[in-house]
């Protein structure tokens, strides 16, 4: 039931978004050369508001109705519980990326654009591991309304600033070279970059051998921050 | 004089809640996100699409995009009140000691007041760091007061409309992503009313159908007015009817809303 509303979720807002993208904006004089990446830049962007929506509701679960202590009492460790968590957040964010995808690809048919490689699937498996362990490390560590009001404009805007969503780094590395080295410290830009370079395959982008072993790395680091965090949270000791 | 009474107690109630929360949000809005935004929105973005940082259409797009950040707060604001229902439950006893009618319009009141204070400032900070590279010598400043007003309580109506409808906490992700999202994304916030028209008029009449092309268009008067944007008294015309529409129906489903 929830793969299948997280599917609609994303049909309605990718629709929409790559007539957004392929004519509203150039309507508006916008450079035609910028659609696919930012296309690309933009589902990004809309599976990062994916993740902050659904742990919106993981970090009120653990205060208000509580179903996380159930699951900590039940299972083996706080580990398999985090990891339980993940897999179902990566699935889910599969189906709103995937869905956001396979409509830009239908709606802007005239780009060279490889859908099925088995770089795409592991750029895919490596943003959407890093998309739901950075999401959910903040759930566990930030109350709701701290969530609600600090996590967007604090930490998600700025990464969202700088991750190359509206633009693609090849553009602001032109534009001024200090400035694009500011941007590589965004993760977002080697999910951006790294799509765009599974998808496009031009030499502007970033190289898959640098976004896609950054992007587990930082995965890694997220996953145990994230349990660490829930330990935190849950055990009245730690805390 | 004892409604004008106890919305005075229900509006400090608010206050009282949410004062250390809105210092956090000013700091994090008018301080951090604010530079972000500009840095984008203002610079780079208009210089990469357009060739240029001063130029209107740009302007168009960053009217656009604030009215997106008034929608995120609002929903926000209104994520908290969905979730007094349902979990926290405060709401309840307040319904027992005032009539639903005014509850509801305390905390709608309440909400634009907070979001049209965080937002207010947004453009006047934008252009103090961006000075010359973001032209807003055409910007009607009484009109932006008024209008942004009028916009944060209709985007503020229509979020509480909408947390005030679904029941569940999976509603409230499908009722953000299917139904504002969508009715965003339709309502002139990537392009104006008139570039919609012109890649097909059939997108120019479903525009017309979403309440945030009246916001957006309106906004955008206040920045910098021309032809090719809706006409201000149909916009403003058209964020009353929205409003009014939102708030009646919003606090009679209120009303019949039991714990």
């Amino acid at each position: 039931m929830r793969l299948q509303s997280d599917f609609l979720n994303g049909l309605f807002v990718s629709i929409l978004y790559g007539f957004a993208v392929r004519y509203f904006l150039p309507a508006m004089g916008m450079n035609p050369s910028l659609q696919y990446p930012l296309f690309i830049g933009g589902i990004v962007s809309l599976a990062m508001r994916s993740a902050y929506l659904h742990n919106m509701n993981v970090t009120k679960d653990i205060d208000a109705s509580g179903f996380m202590y159930y699951q900590l009492a039940s299972a083996g460790s706080v580990g398999e519980v985090v990891l339980s968590r993940l897999c179902g957040q990566m699935l889910s964010l599969s189906i709103t990326l995937g869905s956001y995808m396979l409509l830009g690809y239908v709606m802007m048919r005239d780009s060279c654009v490889c859908l099925f490689s088995g770089s795409l699937a592991l750029v895919f498996v490596a943003i959407t591991s890093f998309l739901a362990t950075f999401c959910m490390f903040w759930s566990y560590r930030l109350r709701l309304d701290r969530y609600l009001d600090l996590f967007w404009p604090r930490v998600l805007g700025p990464m969202i600033v700088f991750g190359g969503v509206h633009f693609t780094w090849h553009k602001m590395h032109l534009l001024s070279p200090r400035v694009a080295k500011i941007f590589l410290c965004s993760p977002l830009l080697y999910c951006t970059e790294g799509l765009r370079a599974s998808l496009l395959g031009n030499a502007q982008s970033i190289p898959l051998l640098i976004t896609v072993p950054m992007l587990f790395m930082l995965s890694g680091m997220f996953f145990l921050a994230a349990m660490y965090q829930l330990q935190k949270r849950t055990d009245c000791v730690m805390r | 004089m004892v409604y004008a009474k106890l919305f005075a107690v229900l509006f400090s109630r608010e206050w009282l809640v949410y004062k250390k929360r809105l210092r956090g949000l000013f700091i994090s809005f008018l301080g951090i996100r604010v530079i972000t935004f500009a840095f984008q929105e203002g610079y780079v973005k208009p210089l990469m699409y357009f060739g240029s940082s001063m130029d209107r259409r740009a302007l168009m797009i960053i009217g656009g995009i604030l009215i997106k950040r008034v929608v995120l707060r609002t929903f926000d604001f209104a994520y908290a009140y969905f979730n007094d229902m349902h979990h926290q439950k405060h709401i309840w006893f307040q319904k027992m000691a005032a009539p639903s009618f005014l509850i509801y319009i305390t905390r709608l009141c309440f909400s634009t007041c907070a979001a049209y204070g965080l937002m207010f400032f947004f453009l006047p900070i934008m252009k103090i760091y961006l000075w010359s590279h973001l032209d807003v010598s055409h910007a009607h400043w009484p009109l932006y007061a008024v209008i942004l007003l009028c916009i944060t309580y209709m985007i503020t109506s229509f979020s509480f409309f909408c947390m005030t409808v679904v029941t569940t906490q999976k509603g409230t992700v499908a009722m953000r992503l299917r139904v504002s999202d969508t009715l965003l994304l339709i309502g002139a916030f990537h392009a104006t009313w008139a570039a919609m028209y012109s890649v097909h008029p059939v997108w120019g009449y479903i525009a017309l159908c979403s309440p945030f092309t009246y916001a957006t268009e309106s906004f955008r008067h206040a920045l910098h007015s021309g032809a090719d944007l809706l006409p201000l008294p149909y916009a403003v015309a058209g964020l009353v009817v929205w409003s009014a529409l939102f708030t009646f129906v919003g606090a009679r489903i209120f009303a019949r809303r039991a714990p």
